[in-house]
């Protein structure tokens, strides 16, 4: 640290001398680094942590004064003779390094080498500036450059100069103004030097007095020296443990914390070592905040989730961390309180008898629960590795709720919201069955009447077969909607939506989906919540499904399926890459979005629920259609469904079905051509239904829809061929009771759709002929259609042209309008 | 001469005529085409000779502006100065299914390559055997490229500007010439002495009393449904230009405002006003696109509903008079 004081001071005294001409990067690089270090003394020494660290590629050697205490906190066993030898040892290292370069410098000198000196010059001057405060000045150095600068000026002065290439020449040059600067520095010394040679190499040595631009700068930190680690180094090792030893060490750890040398296992192992020891619970909580702080920490920067056993002794800890808050009621760690700064010992408590410990137990909880995910995220999902993380579920979960009880015993309802949520994230998506054991399991291990015993959200389960899983999310969920915050509204509404979806309460889910109107503001939602929204609305879907709703499931699954990026709205996965020229960024951005895969829908289930659904709604009204050539009733419901089928229709040949898009687009040509049976065959045949509870009872409900559309279908395919038919024999047909066929035809008749009439006296259903519409009508009606929308084409045009003439009144001379505008628009 | 006054009148030689006719019934529904021989004479051309180009695999192709029709046709001067005719190129023929194929670059581009300085305007002779078929009547016509649309071409570009100069709309790019068919004298005896030993006539035209009038409509309204599409997607990007010219232009005038504010300001201060051209440096507006395209099919729909009408008149006295007939 000094070090950049010192460097300071260093380009200080070059600032002053901007007149001269100073070309090299060294230069503007010792001045960059003195802005940062100038702000930096006037900050806060907290600030530290948040400082950007320089590469610099030496630095890692540099001792920070921090590490220094840390460093000999931590061998406390060793003795005091033990660590001066190891300064001792490190600093004729740096002195033997300096006589290196020296030498080099001497070497180089012979022969004229002045590009070699200047590189062995900088590096001197480097090491020199890092090593001042710590060891002063080395008369070796004093020496060497003393006499450089005399070799350079004689280099400069002689004719040898001339015959010198050109980058020795500018060299030389470098060299020589880094001289002039670095002579104006230690000019003292020089000049001391310069008096006495051989007096100032063999007495002054290492006692020699830092410069004078350094000691305004060294009396700027060295109080903090004195309140921070000099007296701890001196007095901590030899005690025994203390309460100011444990704070003290505490301090330090605080203050390294983020800071790039410092060797953060043996920070964590000092704080395991103090936690077996510490006394008062206010200090073994402040010794566990920091651990699970360090433990955080520890987690590299280029590693995408944290290392899971430090991420299972941080979920031990922070459990034990809260048994601590609960066996000491009077202390309680909220977030913004004051830091208590004495070292010395334990807080007293305030009026009220309770000390406050600035930190926050939710934002732990939080932070471990993001790591989960984040590991769940980047895990292979087929390796046993991920079901093996997966069973860490249960501790967190059980983490959740110790966290949510201790929040609500001290009333930080600001917290509180949060970690709500979170734990409805992870049993939302999840049936009763699996919940149940989640919950009991949690509960068990919490102590039964203890002060964090119940909770009066969500109370102790004491008998589980009396567990409601619906009841848990609404008490999860009430006091959700008691915010203002919007996000946290609409989280908790779409959580009890999916959680109702999932266990068939469809109408209970529209009633809640439709009154939040959340459709209309969700656009606005960030990326997490829309994907939360569209996985409610898939589930929706699939309810709708089971329940037998086809139009309803088919409508809420459109948005999602019709628009082929599937993958990506459910956040589960993305396309091929798209712009492999910036593929690196974006991809990683997409992976912390996406959803675990132990969350995710099974899209082929979907797909196939989509499909099975567009089937049963597309079928009749194709088959509507294809009758009358009239286009205007041919609403399109399922673009890919039509697509599909397109395809399907273009194969030459059609083999047997081989996957699910195959069975549908052949059970949905069955049920064209009237065959329900056949297409109710090739629908059950499709595997992934049995992913579906209950799948037979689907199946059976998909058989009656068949049959139901399959009739629809085959009278509007085959009227124009009968004249009548008997209702009795479209029973038969299609395996339904006459009533029922009776309902769906006067259905029919009544919306208009065939022109026939049910003959009461005979049973039967009798065609009317003579309304189909002639080729030439089609045409014609084609025609008025193309040409009043080529006359509002043309009107529009005229008025965009401002003034386009009508010569005539007739229909066609809007073609003349078109022509002649030309006459008024010039640029 | 003929530039002046126009040609008036085209008169073809009923051989010449036969000729078009069988060539072009026997190979519709394909289009054909072939040249016409003959000369100026005043204000009338006589079409004295004709031959029919080889079929290609596509209209393009068929047509006398392809290449190897090119060829064939100086093969076939060749051959016939051989033999002692003159072969004075007058124009050519095509068929044409319901009006179709006449509005066509292609008929636009032999019109071109046979204008030359013996003869100054080319003739057209479209025969439709469809509308023969159906009308039973013959339906040759002629026509000539209107002075116009010549006008405007040697410009090579038809912007609005340039048409509305020279008065040029869908209505004549070709202008309709009266067409006549002569005989020559040995036929016109022939034809006297025929007469004479015959005296009931040649075949009476029942046909005339067909009442199939849907297919004929059909089949126009189909052409009339593509052209109509083009005619569409043409107008479709004409006004893309037109909402992108705008956009320019206003985008000019804000300019030039704010340049009048400026100079203002200036002139004010005692400077040197800002010239207020230089917006045709900073901005360039969009070129506009031809509209030779949108107005061929404009013609051309206005063509079939030509046919309808003309149809129609002939159908509808039919009507009434079967109705009066069932009553």
């Amino acid at each position: 640290m000094s070090s950049r004081f010192f460097a300071a001071g260093y380009s200080d005294s070059d600032l002053s001398s901007s007149d001269e001409e100073l070309d090299s990067e060294f230069e503007s690089e010792q001045s960059s680094d003195s802005g940062i270090d100038f702000s930096e003394d006037d900050e806060d020494a907290s600030d530290y942590e948040q400082q950007p660290q320089e590469d610099r590629p030496n630095l890692s050697n540099v001792p920070s004064r921090f590490l220094r205490t840390a460093g000999s906190d931590s061998d406390s066993d060793s003795s005091d003779d033990d660590s001066r030898r190891v300064v001792k040892s490190a600093k004729t290292k740096r002195l033997e390094e300096v006589q290196e370069i020296v030498e080099s410098i001497e070497t180089a000198k012979m022969v004229n080498e002045w590009s070699i000196i200047l590189t062995e010059f900088d590096k001197l001057i480097r090491l020199v500036t890092r090593h001042a405060a710590q060891d002063g000045l080395y008369p070796a150095f004093i020496q060497c450059i003393s006499e450089l600068d005399e070799d350079a000026k004689e280099a400069a002065k002689s004719d040898d100069r001339k015959s010198m290439n050109a980058t020795l020449a500018k060299a030389l040059n470098t060299i020589r103004n880094r001289l002039k600067k670095v002579m104006r520095t230690y000019e003292s010394e020089i000049e001391k030097y310069r008096k006495d040679p051989d007096g100032y190499l063999n007495g002054t040595a290492a006692t020699s007095t830092p410069q004078p631009e350094q000691t305004a700068q060294q009396q700027q930190h060295q109080p903090i020296d004195d309140e921070g680690f000099t007296v701890v180094s001196k007095d901590g090792k030899a005690k025994a443990i203390t309460t100011e030893y444990v704070l003290q060490t505490l301090r330090t750890v605080i203050e390294s914390r983020g800071k790039r040398n410092i060797d953060r296992a043996a920070q964590i192992k000092t704080l395991e070592d103090l936690r077996s020891k510490v006394g008062s619970a206010y200090q073994r909580i402040r010794v566990l905040q920091v651990l699970i702080a360090c433990r955080f920490d520890m987690i590299n920067v280029t590693a995408n989730y944290m290392p899971i056993a430090p991420w299972k002794t941080a979920v031990t800890e922070l459990g034990e961390l809260l048994g601590e808050l609960e066996n000491a009621p009077h202390i309680v760690v909220a977030e913004g309180v004051e830091a208590y700064d004495d070292d010395s010992k334990d807080p007293e408590p305030n009026e009220n008898g309770i000390v406050f410990i600035n930190g926050s137990v939710t934002s732990f909880i939080e932070r471990l629960d993001d790591e989960f995910t984040k590991s769940l995220q980047y895990i292979d999902p087929h390796s046993t590795e991920y079901v093996e993380r997966l069973k860490d579920e249960p501790s967190l979960y059980q983490l959740l709720i110790r966290g949510q009880l201790y929040i609500e015993s001290v009333n930080q309802s600001k917290n509180l919201y949060g970690l709500l949520v979170r734990r409805l994230e992870h049993i939302y998506f999840k049936s009763e069955e699996i919940v149940k054991p989640y919950e009991v399991a949690a509960w068990s291990k919490i102590p039964e009447g203890g002060r964090f015993g119940d909770s009066k959200i969500t109370p102790r389960i004491f008998d589980s077969s009396k567990f409601v899983l619906h009841e848990l999310i609404k008490q999860l969920c009430a006091p959700l909607y008691e915010q203002d915050d919007n996000v946290l509204r609409t989280k908790a509404m779409l959580f009890q939506v999916y959680s109702y979806a999932l266990h068939n309460h469809y109408y209970k889910v529209r009633t809640l989906f439709l009154m939040s109107h959340v459709q209309s503001s969700i656009s606005n939602a960030d990326v997490g919540v829309q994907v939360l929204y569209n996985r409610t609305l898939v589930q929706i879907g699939f309810c709708a499904f089971r329940k037998g709703l086809i139009a309803e499931a088919q409508q809420c699954l459109q948005e999602v399926c019709g628009s082929g990026r599937t993958k990506e709205l459910l956040a589960q996965g993305s396309l091929i890459q798209r712009y492999p020229q910036n593929a690196g960024e974006p991809e990683t951005v997409d992976t912390q979005r996406f959803i675990p895969f132990h969350m995710h829908i099974n899209l082929e289930l979907l797909e196939c629920v989509y499909l099975t659904s567009s089937m049963i709604i597309e079928t009749p009204i194709l088959a509507a259609a294809g009758s009358n050539t009239d286009n205007k009733r041919k609403p399109l419901i399922s673009r890919p469904f039509r697509r599909l089928l397109d395809h399907h229709d273009r194969q030459v040949f059609v083999g047997p079905p081989e996957n699910m898009r195959d069975y549908v687009m052949q059970a949905a040509k069955a049920l064209a051509s009237g065959d329900w049976r056949k297409s109710k065959d090739f629908i059950c045949a499709i595997k992934i239904w049995d992913l579906m509870p209950e799948s037979e009872k689907i199946k059976e409900m998909l058989g009656t829809k068949l049959q139901e559309e399959g009739l629809r279908t085959y009278i509007f395919t085959y009227a124009s061929l009968y004249e009548a038919i008997t209702l009795d024999t479209l029973a038969t047909l299609f395996d339904l009771s006459v009533s029922k066929v009776t309902s769906i035809i006067s259905k029919v008749i009544y919306d208009d759709e065939i022109a026939a009439a049910l003959d009461q006296q005979t049973n039967s259903l009798i065609f009317r002929k003579g309304f189909e519409v002639t080729p030439l009508q089609s045409f014609a009606l084609a025609l008025a259609d193309k040409a009043a929308q080529l006359s509002d084409l043309n009107e529009r045009q005229t008025q965009q042209s401002q003034g386009g003439r009508y010569d005539r009144d007739d229909k066609r001379g809007n073609y003349r309008a078109g022509n002649q505008r030309a006459r008024t628009v010039k640029a | 001469m003929a530039r002046e006054n126009g040609i008036q009148k085209v008169k073809i030689d009923a051989n010449v005529a036969f000729k078009i006719i069988k060539h072009t019934t026997e190979s519709a529904p394909a289009g054909v085409s072939g040249q016409l021989l003959g000369l100026e004479d005043g204000d009338a051309i006589e079409i004295s000779y004709a031959f029919a180009f080889p079929m290609g695999e596509d209209l393009a192709s068929s047509w006398p502006s392809s290449e190897a029709n090119k060829n064939y046709a100086s093969t076939m001067t060749e051959s016939l100065t051989a033999v002692n005719v003159v072969p004075n190129a007058a124009g050519f023929y095509i068929s044409s299914f319901l009006g179709s194929n006449i509005y066509s670059a292609q008929t636009l581009d032999a019109f071109s390559m046979y204008q030359s300085d013996e003869m100054s305007s080319p003739v057209l002779i479209v025969h439709d055997p469809t509308r023969t078929a159906h009308t039973a009547s013959l339906n040759l016509q002629a026509y000539v490229l209107s002075p116009a649309y010549d006008a405007v071409k040697k410009g090579h570009w038809f912007t609005r500007a340039a048409m509305a100069k020279h008065g040029l709309t869908f209505k004549d790019v070709l202008i309709p010439v009266p067409v006549e068919i002569t005989n020559s004298h040995y036929a016109n005896a022939f034809i006297h002495s025929y007469a004479e030993t015959q005296t009931e006539p040649v075949n009476p035209a029942l046909h005339g009393l067909d009442l199939n009038i849907d297919r004929y409509l059909c089949g126009n309204a189909e052409a009339m449904l593509d052209t109509l599409d083009d005619l569409t997607y043409d107008l479709g990007s004409f006004q893309y230009f037109l909402r992108h010219l705008n956009r320019e232009e206003a985008r000019i005038v804000q300019w030039q405002q704010r340049r009048k504010v400026e100079n203002a300001q200036r002139e004010a201060r005692g400077q040197d006003p800002l010239p207020e051209n230089d917006w045709k440096k900073i901005f360039r507006l969009p070129n506009e696109p031809s509209r030779l395209e949108g107005m061929l099919e404009a013609a051309h729909v206005e063509r079939i509903c030509d046919q309808i009408e003309q149809y129609s008149a002939g159908s509808v006295p039919k009507l009434y008079g079967i109705r009066a007939l069932l009553q």
